[in-house]
């Protein structure tokens, strides 16, 4: 029998860049994957007859870096690119920002005229930080407390950094990193639904209103990550960026297994020796990189015995509060959206009609409940992919929040809520629709192992970034178990399918 | 010389210019104090509204008032008597309680009525917060750096910051930087787990603070308010003899007997500019006085946007300052009482209670749900409620056998929707008296008078913009260095020989006198 020196624990975009870096450097690497597909919740499965699409993110793009090292486009991979975020306005107010800046300051001339002006000077505010923020998501986190002179060096370039940006500049990026969404939106724009579809990526993912302390973090984070206004996806669908690494880690010698779940991490004297599968079968490696989240490492893949209370407690102190639903509707024909053209729907659809609406869907998930009015994201990459769907036919892809995991919300219900709010804009869609498919958090929970539903492995706040992530004191992937390291959105620099973490982890090792 | 000209113009009474005052004129100034009221104190005054009944208007306890400045100042001498609150009782929704006594065990005992884990974790948590309030105390009394700076005063002071954080040790400095970027309802979810002990330890991280328990930013308002200390033990709340106009006329009487010229009835109208540099004050009336050096203990948003012409300051600076935030969660209510109300959940032989505070926080939900009602320009219909009985610390706040209330209520909008008027002032006001009702039935039929400080009011009285008690949110970004405007944290203003010294500047709000003293230090460092 073959032994493997590494074996990795799921096969998202971070453990498949973790594969192919460790193969390429002579490692023998096994990657399990616990679902039958690969790529696990960043996967793009067949839901309908001869319609594919998501299952869990909707966008995203691997680091240019790891893309360039690992040359994926010779793998397979064609991005597509979202490039323009539409806002969906009862009578006919629609409108639509292009990622080409000049085109959106006409757009938003139109409506919000005295906005217009500071449309520039808001997106190149947000260029800095996010750029601050790629730099930062460049490095395994540096200790912020008592740092070694390597890490110290990496903190004062992110300082040199700024203090290149210019003074003022400067403590304006300072002030971005932990301002609420409402304030900043605020102090640069007057009007409502212009602030609405600023702050609509500022709570994706988060179970924050626009008015929480911190929200500008999660927009930045999506800005720093290419997955903000303006995203990204791929030929086949976003599961093809997973299928691209898997080809790229299999050339490098790696093996990749789907249906084999870890059900534990076996440790010996606080050791990891292998891993027991949900077959029994036993594998055993000298490291294994789990790519699950902190706290199903730490509860399922590994017995709370073998660590201290402390981390344990830290380990349930972890925010996860998974708020986020996913739909994939089979459609017989395009809906027709009022007073859009089929060039807006190749982009992002929200509904996020103003700060207000977007922190009143969020007041009833503090509570458990779903909002009847809640923010919703469509998208329809059939359009830009019609591999995705027989010839005429199409899918939608709606991401909705909140519906919080704690409040167990049915999923029949969230359909509905769903389809009442875009029929106001497509009239026509309920009568299209062939086939649905419905994912709660509490779908991902038990179908995909994600801690309360949580597609980023733990939320995007300040409180859980940078050397707090996962847990403060084991933000640079290694635990207290040795030979067991994590890769995940769960760590540094957290969610998304950049591959960073994967990256990283393999760096430090 | 002019006796219209002084070395030093501070613009307003209240504490903080008093502070200031004070401590120039000890370093050798000549100083007057301006304010537009007929009497010193700003927030920091107690009305008496209807004979015999004293009301504390707006600011109505003592905490954070810094050590140093009690005896540099020497306060005890010039009056100043504190009285520490030794409970703090909060009523549950069921008719229970959760009180805390000067005892630990007896606080102990009520806390495990609730959940004995928590009562376990209680001590430890005390321990926790005491020791990162004492290791970030040498914050409070530094003058901000400008971190893109890199001059010498900025770079020191710096490193000072840094040796602040060097010294925590490591699982304290996780600790603190998660506090300062999470939620106070989050923070105490991991101590604790009876709904009303976190309802009545939550409340420290909303108070004056325009965000609900679960928002991120409360965490930091939480560790503020457990900077307080009375005679060095952390986090309790003192009541002063007289209220807290006590603290304003005994910080007055210090800064008179330093040489301080106080005059009342003097509002300013315009600070006087030329060619870029302060030069006086132009008061309402026309009359005008000159000094080397004008201190404004007003508002950031008042200095600079209504008493400094805007062609005397930067665009920047008045985009900072412009967009500085202020929205006011907060009113102020008193009550006139013929006697003591009956909190039906205080049992018998505690009636020791009401000498205490008494939180209107049973839960962090029910606290949240005041959030939600106010946050859209509303407020609150079940608010929640910091009360008081000033008369049974100090019987001279009332007349014989009768009783002042005083009530810090959260959460109604300063931009409430509509405005403010005099019919929904009666209407929140019902509000307030029928939700404390509900736990003290008696209340209603005790009330003699009844008065509410909306923001409104609190901005028409005492010239607080917004009616702001903090001049200005302790948001993360309106904090330290960026307090009130980056670049100009420190005291200083665009306008040579302009100062500023009020809760707008760091640490911000209560009743601290730590802007009021660092502005001094920061004055004395160009004006020695």
């Amino acid at each position: 029998m073959i032994t493997y020196n590494t074996i990795i624990l799921g096969s998202s975009p971070n453990a498949l860049t973790a594969a192919a870096y460790l193969a390429k450097a002579g490692k023998q690497v096994l990657v399990l994957e616990p679902t039958e597909y690969i790529g696990g919740v960043t996967a793009t499965t067949e839901f309908a007859n001869g319609f594919r699409a998501d299952i869990g993110l909707t966008s995203g793009r691997l680091d240019s870096s790891i893309a360039r090292d690992l040359q994926v486009e010779d793998h397979g991979l064609v991005p597509i690119e979202r490039n323009s975020i539409t806002s969906l306005l009862p009578d006919q107010q629609s409108f639509t920002l292009s990622s080409d800046r000049a085109m959106a300051v006409d757009a938003i001339r139109r409506f919000a005229p005295n906005d217009a002006e500071r449309y520039l000077p808001f997106m190149q505010l947000l260029d800095l930080a996010s750029d601050l923020l790629r730099s930062a998501y460049s490095m395994v986190p540096p200790a912020a407390h008592h740092p070694d002179s390597r890490e110290l060096a990496q903190l004062m370039s992110l300082v040199a950094q700024m203090r290149g940006f210019g003074r003022r500049e400067m403590t304006e990026v300072m002030r971005l990193l932990v301002m609420s969404a409402r304030d900043l939106l605020d102090e640069w724009f007057e009007h409502p639904a212009l602030k609405g579809l600023l702050a609509s990526t500022a709570i994706r993912g988060l179970t924050q209103g626009p008015f929480s302390g911190g929200t500008t973090f999660n927009l930045l984070h999506h800005q720093a990550i290419g997955d903000g206004y303006f995203r990204s996806t791929a030929r086949g669908g976003l599961g093809a960026i997973s299928q691209a690494l898997a080809t790229a880690a299999q050339a490098y010698g790696a093996t990749i297994r789907t249906s084999s779940g870890a059900l534990r991490v076996l440790v010996a004297d606080g050791i990891a020796s292998g891993v027991r599968l949900a077959s029994g079968e036993e594998i055993s490696a000298s490291r294994i990189i789990s790519d699950y989240d902190a706290r199903h490492t730490f509860t399922q893949l590994v017995a709370p015995p073998e660590l201290e209370p402390e981390f344990n407690r830290a380990v349930q102190h972890i925010h996860y509060n998974g708020s986020v639903a996913h739909i994939n509707l089979a459609l017989r024909e395009l809906p027709r959206f009022v007073g859009l053209d089929t060039s807006a729907l190749q982009g992002t659809l929200v509904i996020a009609p103003s700060l207000a609406y977007l922190e009143r869907a969020f007041d009833n998930a503090k509570y458990g409940q779903l909002s009847e009015q809640p923010y919703l994201e469509a998208s329809i990459p059939s359009l830009a992919d019609p591999s995705l769907a027989p010839a005429g036919q199409h899918v939608l892809s709606i991401w909705v929040q909140y519906v919080p995991y704690r409040g167990k919300i049915a999923a029949e219900r969230v359909l509905e809520v769903a389809l009442n709010q875009l029929s106001n804009y497509a009239p026509n869609l309920r009568g299209l629709v062939i086939a649905s498919q419905v994912r709660t958090p509490a779908d991902y929970a038990t179908q995909f192992d994600l801690s309360e539903g949580h597609l980023y492995g733990g939320e995007m706040t300040l409180a859980q970034a940078f050397f707090l992530r996962p847990i403060p004191g084991f933000a640079q992937y290694h635990t207290p178990i040795g030979g067991l390291d994590l890769c995940g959105a769960a760590t540094h620099p957290g969610g998304g399918i950049s591959g960073l973490a994967g990256k990283h982890m393999w760096r430090d090792s | 010389m002019n006796t219209h000209h002084y070395d030093v113009i501070v613009i307003g009474g209240g504490h903080n210019g008093l502070v200031n005052a004070a401590y120039l004129a000890k370093a050798g100034k000549r100083v007057l104090v301006l304010e537009r009221r007929h009497k010193v104190g700003g927030a920091t005054v107690t009305e008496e509204i209807y004979p015999g009944f004293k009301f504390l208007i707006a600011s109505y306890l003592v905490s954070l008032l810094r050590p140093e400045v009690i005896h540099e100042l020497d306060l005890m001498r010039h009056g100043l008597e504190l009285m520490p609150l030794e409970s703090t009782f909060s009523p549950t929704l069921d008719g229970n309680y959760i009180a805390d006594w000067p005892d630990h065990d007896a606080t102990k005992y009520e806390i495990a009525r609730h959940s004995k884990r928590d009562a376990e974790a209680y001590d430890e948590y005390a321990r926790t917060m005491r020791r990162l309030a004492l290791a970030i105390r040498p914050l409070l009394g530094m003058i901000p750096p400008d971190p893109t700076s890199l001059a010498p005063r900025d770079l020191e002071t710096m490193a000072k910051v840094g040796g602040v954080l060097d010294q925590l040790r490591k699982e304290d400095f996780y600790l603190l930087a998660r506090l300062m970027t999470m939620s106070a309802a989050d923070f105490l979810d991991e101590w604790f787990e009876s709904p009303a002990l976190k309802g009545t330890k939550t409340t420290s991280g909303i108070i004056g603070t325009f965000l609900g328990p679960r928002s991120p930013g409360t965490g930091y308002v939480l560790l503020h308010h457990y900077l307080g200390e009375v005679d060095g033990v952390f986090r309790t709340w003192a009541f002063a003899r007289g209220g807290t106009g006590a603290v304003s006329q005994a910080i007055a009487s210090a800064a008179r007997e330093a040489g301080v010229t106080i005059q009342v009835n003097a509002p300013v109208a315009q600070v006087l500019v030329k060619n870029g540099v302060a030069s006086g004050v132009a008061l309402e009336n026309g009359d005008e006085y000159t000094a080397d050096i004008i201190v404004s203990n007003a508002d950031a948003k008042r200095t600079f946007l209504k008493l400094v012409e805007p062609q005397h300051l930067p665009d920047e600076f008045l985009h900072d300052i412009r967009r500085f935030r202020i929205s006011s969660p907060a009113c102020k209510v008193n009550l006139a009482l013929d006697g003591l109300p009956t909190f039906t959940a205080i049992p018998k032989g505690k009636e020791a209670l009401l000498r205490g505070s008494i939180e209107i926080a049973p839960s962090v939900d029910y606290l949240e749900k005041a959030y939600d009602d106010a946050k859209y320009g509303g407020w609150a219909r079940k608010p929640f409620m910091d009360a008081l009985i000033p008369s049974l610390l100090d019987p001279g706040m009332a007349p014989p056998g009768k009783h002042v209330m005083s009530l810090f209520v959260q959460y109604a909008s300063s931009d409430l929707e509509g405005g403010w008027s005099e019919p929904k002032k009666a209407e929140f006001l019902d509000v307030v008296v029928d939700t404390l009702a509900e736990y003290a039935p008696d209340l209603k039929s005790l009330i003699l008078h009844k008065h509410i400080m909306t923001p409104w009011d609190i901005e028409q009285m005492l010239g607080l913009t917004a009616g702001h008690i903090f001049h200005g949110e302790l948001a993360l970004q309106q904090l330290f260095f960026l307090r009130p405007s980056a670049q100009w944290s420190n005291y200083r203003t665009p306008i040579r020989n302009l100062y500023m010294c009020g809760s707008s500047t760091h640490p911000g709000g209560c009743i601290t006198g730590a802007p009021g003293r660092n502005a001094a230090f920061a004055i004395l460092e160009d004006r020695p």
